[in-house]
């Protein structure tokens, strides 16, 4: 088991390597003079020139290309913004832990409604809890986030006075509205996934064999069923989060957090190449360790998978015993 | 017969299911009589609702789309029909418990084979037991070493995992065993070693046992008494010697019929000619008339009276006569 996970952490440096290569190239090749765009249009032609130069952007491709990756692979340095001058490294330091914890929060609500309703779906299927939770869920996934933020926040921060509508002073409690709005879409498709899924798994043999046993209808369901049609789910909840930690620009900007969301989308913008490249690079690490916490997740559900990973472990080892 | 020793008796049970809208007849008024420590066999062809009679019996029929229409199921005198889902729950896997057909698909895949032994024992504990140890010696009983315990079920072979299933049904020493084809889904090595056990377990325990199968080998091994199910009614009752010496119903003649006979040369088998009634739109009268060649237009009149040729011997035919004398 230990050697299946060195080796995924292995993997990810090749998988890092390419996306940081990737995006570095892209940006290079993109229309527009960096220079122009920090110093602004009303810049002298000498002031453009010196920065060009201080920029390295006259090295060529290559060079720039090699300079930039030690930068990042060996120095272990992001580079500082273009436009603000603020190390990228103590940037994302401030901005994730909120982005992190908005999306541990829309997690939370999405998962925790979202995985009950699709179990009560699916042990009354065809009968009318089963059509009002996926009415609802419809209804998650149809509505658009922004207008449902919007309306959130009128009702609860501006008539009723609950809860506040934008910003991050207030702690957790500033998260309650924009996890709300963002998990709608998540807990629809949880509602969903867990649904089919535990459709699927009620109609199985073992479970004939639970109740058979004179296990308790509630224990056949959580104890029995539930575990078994578990991956599909966490299947969902490994990408999502993955997602959810660059992609909350829109409920980030919405209510006001400085999160990564808008981090990165501002830089964009501005043409800020060093905060795109270093902000993409910190997400493909994100993502590959979600990707990684997912499959060592399946393990832990399913002993058949654990097995396979270990298999695969076996059959080396037997492999280099051969060799 | 003395009819107050019965343990088990099944009074014209009438299971429905529903599909696409069209009602489908698996059970026609099937009476089942089952003595203390005794095994019936219940013997048909796939389709005939052998294993709905054993679900209704356990009452584990799926919820959706299946009903039990009509009908009473007495054990020890208490109808299982009408008694709350709580105390049915007390009696599943305690006092009825079930071996199903596929042990591939039988085990839980993702908990530990102890844990699913030791589950049930749980469930009914009277305090007896310590579940885990109970759950070590079920599997030594049934022949696997008690370290597999922390084992799952992809690590057995069918085989094993048939013999875990059987763990599972016999830890609570019920007084009632369902075998829904215990033995098809396994090579006939294993077939035999684990019908050898079911038999030694079931004397060991004086356990009343329902064996569904279409294997008149099995049969003639393990049962007692045969009852031969077709189209989801009972054509034919008796002891095994009577259902196997004398066979009366065309239906068990063509099902012998079917047998290959290693003691003549023969080149081809003789099957039964023609298919089962579609089961959504049953004959009127026999459901056996239409494949019949003793049926006449009265076979197609109504619903055939049962008939008694022997003392315990039943058959639901109304040319016995011509068939007795036509047959073998």
């Amino acid at each position: 088991m230990i050697r299946y996970v060195l080796k995924r952490i292995l993997w990810m440096i090749p998988i890092v390597l390419g996306v940081a290569i990737l995006v570095f190239t892209l940006m290079t090749f993109c229309p527009g003079n960096p220079a122009e765009i920090i110093l602004g249009s009303t810049a002298t032609e000498d002031a453009l020139l010196a920065k060009t130069e201080e920029l390295g952007l006259n090295d060529p491709f290559l060079v720039r290309l090699g300079n930039y990756l030690v930068d990042v692979f060996i120095k272990r340095d992001l580079g500082a913004s273009w436009a603000t001058n603020v190390s990228i490294m103590t940037s994302i330091g401030e901005r994730l832990p909120r982005t992190l914890t908005l999306t541990l929060v829309t997690l939370f609500l999405a998962f925790g409604l979202g995985i009950p309703l699709g179990i009560v779906a699916a042990t009354h299927q065809n009968q009318w809890q089963d059509s009002l939770s996926m009415v609802f869920a419809l209804i998650g996934v149809a509505i658009p986030n922004f207008w449902l933020g919007l309306m959130f926040v009128l009702l609860f921060s501006v008539r009723l006075g609950w809860l506040p509508s934008m910003g991050i002073s207030d702690g957790l409690k500033s998260y309650i509205l924009p996890a709300a709005t963002a998990m709608m879409g998540a807990f629809a498709t949880c509602a969903r996934q867990t649904r089919s899924s535990m459709l699927e798994v009620i109609r199985s043999d073992y479970i004939t064999t639970a109740r058979s046993k004179g296990v308790p209808e509630r224990d056949v369901i959580v104890k029995h069923a539930l575990k078994n049609g578990l991956i599909p789910i966490i299947t969902m909840f490994g990408s999502t989060f993955g997602h959810m930690l660059g992609g909350m620009m829109i409920i980030e900007t919405v209510f006001a957090i400085p999160g990564m969301g808008t981090y990165i989308i501002t830089a964009v913008n501005n043409r800020d190449y060093p905060v795109v490249q270093g902000g993409t690079i910190f997400l493909a690490i994100t993502f590959s360790l979600c990707m990684l916490i997912v499959d060592l997740l399946y393990a832990a559900v399913d002993p058949r998978i654990k097995a396979q990973y270990e298999g695969q472990n076996k059959k080396k080892i037997k492999k280099e015993a051969e060799a | 017969m003395s009819n107050n020793q019965e343990f088990l008796e099944v009074k014209n049970l009438v299971v429905e299911y529903k599909s696409d809208g069209q009602i489908v007849h698996a059970v026609n008024g099937v009476n089942l009589k089952l003595g203390k420590g005794r095994t019936l066999g219940l013997v048909g062809e796939t389709g005939a609702g052998k294993t709905t009679i054993a679900k209704s019996i356990l009452r584990i029929l799926p919820d959706v789309g299946c009903k039990i229409r009509g009908g009473e199921v007495h054990l020890d005198g208490k109808d299982l029909l009408k008694i709350s889902e709580n105390e049915m729950r007390k009696i599943r896997g305690n006092n009825i418990s079930m071996i199903f057909q596929d042990p591939m698909t039988a085990l839980n895949p993702v908990m530990r084979v102890g844990d699913q032994i030791a589950e049930v024992v749980r469930l009914h504990n009277d305090g007896h037991y310590d579940p885990r140890k109970r759950a070590e010696e079920m599997l030594e009983i049934v022949g696997i070493p008690a370290e597999r315990y922390m084992e799952y079920p992809h690590q057995f072979s069918g085989g094993m995992k048939q013999r875990v299933v059987i763990a599972i049904a016999l830890a609570c020493n019920p007084d009632l065993l369902l075998a829904d084809e215990p033995t098809t889904a396994l090579d006939v090595t294993i077939q035999a070693q684990v019908l050898d056990l079911i038999k030694d377990l079931r004397e060991k325990y004086n356990t009343a046992m329902l064996l569904i199968t279409h294997d008149m080998g099995v049969v003639a091994q393990v049962c007692d008494e045969v009852a031969v199910i077709y189209a989801g009614t009972i054509v034919e009752y008796g002891t095994k010697e009577q259902i196997f010496d004398h066979p009366t119903h065309p239906y068990t003649i063509g099902l012998f019929g079917a047998i290959p006979d290693m003691n003549e040369d023969e080149e081809w088998l003789h099957p039964i000619d023609g298919l089962p009634p579609d089961p959504t739109n049953l004959p009127k009268g026999c459901p056996f008339a239409p494949r019949c060649k003793y049926a006449t237009a009265e076979c197609e009149k109504g619903p055939i009276q049962t008939y008694k040729t022997a003392d315990g011997h039943d058959c639901a035919c109304c040319h016995i006569a011509d068939v007795v004398k036509g047959g073998k």
